[in-house]
């Protein structure tokens, strides 16, 4: 075969493998916060708080996780939880017992500060939720767990029980033992 | 770009037809006089002639004659079917150039008629290529159908010559415009396997293929942040674990296997050092997420990429 017919040939194949294959994006949505929020959800509705504080609305306070509370507000923020409407609350800092809230959820990130708020709070029904290995032990009333890429949630309901907070049966036969 | 090289092709064809006519003029009129005809575009005089010359008993049975006859059709498909996929003088081009390879026992114009070829087998992968851009789901049969022949005639064209990147890349087109008929219509998980499948022959026809593993990755993981996406106040716990599980499957099993993969054979790329990180966080591995955030953080700081606008 003549020379340039070789050089034509390369130039040919080069061009031939030229489409435009645009690669795809990966969304940066927060799934583990997305869940989180539902669970938080599920157990706003699925536990019985006493009825001393189903008056008024149905408080929800995040501490540590900006991805959950954006979550929980956007999405169930409107919902009522039986007959109180739901309050999505950020906290900055630690909360001490002056204002009352049914669940409040410690992120890892605020670790250290569990057992100030245990210590606030342990006169109060308010289910403390938070999201690392040992939290149970360490006051902690429900401790959310990854088991083989599911988050699954760990409770004591002997801490519930002190509370007033009445687990509800969805609670305790999803909890994991 | 595929056309230029078409045309390109083309010329260089035309260049090799009339050197020929002047060394065979006095043993074939008849398809010499067709070549002239045919250089001046006189496309239906040229077919008349050339039709004389196939019935011709000296001339039909010489490989230059169908030679001829296929470039007639082909610069007749050019001028006027460029635009017609099922293009009737392409495949009668496409005929005559076989016919022509068939009786060229002593290979005096196995060169350019091979060139030729090539030129049909490209203008059907660009064929190929165009129609995977626009089909409708489930309507992939035409590209594929464009592709077979580019394949046919390639292997008439460039005996031997592996066709792997165009296996890949055809592939992977049709791997793309599933992915987009799935984002058009999520609810559709039919189109987004369909996209993997696509992608997962590309894959295997090269396993080099990085956009390969890395889009068979994000069409797994997107699939699972479509089902956490619909997770809602009407989201029941036994669905809320289910639906985790599914997604645990896809995320961990599927999407960190394959970007892995891709990761591997380019650990600089950034769209994959930050598919790696979603992934980690998806699957709370807080140890990798950290790694991975270190290494965008190092990427960025030498230059190798930048991040996305929010």
């Amino acid at each position: 075969m003549p020379k340039p017919l070789n050089c034509f040939i390369l130039l040919f194949l080069l061009s031939l493998s030229s489409g435009v294959l645009r690669s795809q994006v990966i969304p940066e949505d927060n799934t583990v916060a997305m869940i989180r929020a539902n669970y938080l959800y599920q157990f706003a509705n699925n536990n019985n708080w006493p009825l001393d504080t189903k008056k008024g609305k149905f408080y929800v306070a995040i501490l540590g996780n900006m991805d959950v509370f954006d979550i929980m507000s956007s999405r169930y923020g409107t919902k009522p939880i039986g007959s109180q409407s739901l309050d999505v609350i950020f906290l900055k800092e630690a909360p001490n017992s002056s204002a009352y809230y049914h669940i409040i959820y410690v992120d890892k990130s605020r670790k250290a500060d569990l057992p100030k708020i245990v210590k606030e709070f342990k006169d109060k029904s308010t289910l403390i939720v938070t999201n690392w290995d040992g939290a149970l032990a360490q006051g902690a009333d429900i401790n959310f767990r990854n088991v083989d890429g599911s988050i699954r949630f760990e409770l004591s309901k002997t801490a519930m029980e002190n509370k007033k907070i009445t687990p509800g049966i969805k609670i305790l036969q999803w909890a994991i033992q | 770009m595929g056309n230029s090289i078409i045309r390109i092709i083309s010329g260089i064809c035309l260049l090799l037809l009339f050197p020929l006519t002047t060394v065979l003029a006095q043993q074939l009129p008849l398809t010499n006089e067709a070549a002239k005809l045919c250089q001046e575009k006189q496309f239906e005089a040229a077919l008349k002639k050339i039709d004389e010359a196939k019935a011709d008993e000296i001339e039909k049975d010489n490989p230059y004659t169908w030679y001829v006859d296929g470039f007639i059709h082909k610069e007749i498909y050019k001028a006027r079917e460029m635009n017609i996929r099922n293009s009737r003088e392409r495949e009668l081009a496409s005929e005559s150039f076989l016919k022509s390879l068939s009786l060229d026992k002593q290979n005096q114009h196995t060169a350019m008629t091979r060139l030729s070829l090539k030129f049909i087998a490209s203008s059907y992968y660009n064929d190929a290529l165009l129609q995977t851009r626009e089909f409708a789901a489930g309507g992939e049969k035409e590209a594929e159908d464009s592709y077979a022949k580019f394949k046919k005639f390639m292997h008439y064209a460039e005996p031997g010559t592996s066709l792997k990147k165009f296996d890949t890349e055809f592939n992977k087109s049709l791997g793309q415009r599933y992915f987009l008929l799935w984002q058009s219509n999520i609810s559709d998980n039919s189109l987004a396997e369909k996209s993997i499948s696509f992608y997962a022959v590309a894959s295997r026809a090269d396993s080099t293929d990085i956009d390969a593993f890395y889009n068979i990755a994000v069409v797994n993981y997107n699939m699972a942040v479509f089902k956490y996406r619909d997770i809602g106040p009407d989201t029941d716990i036994f669905d809320l674990i289910v639906i985790q599980q599914e997604c645990a499957d896809l995320i961990k099993n599927k999407a960190l296997v394959n970007m892995d993969k891709a990761y591997k054979l380019d650990p600089e790329r950034g769209d994959i050092v930050r598919g790696l990180m979603f992934i980690h966080r998806a699957l709370e591995h807080e140890n990798d997420v950290e790694y991975f955030k270190h290494e965008i953080e190092r990427l960025v700081n030498e230059g190798k990429i930048t991040l996305p606008d929010k």
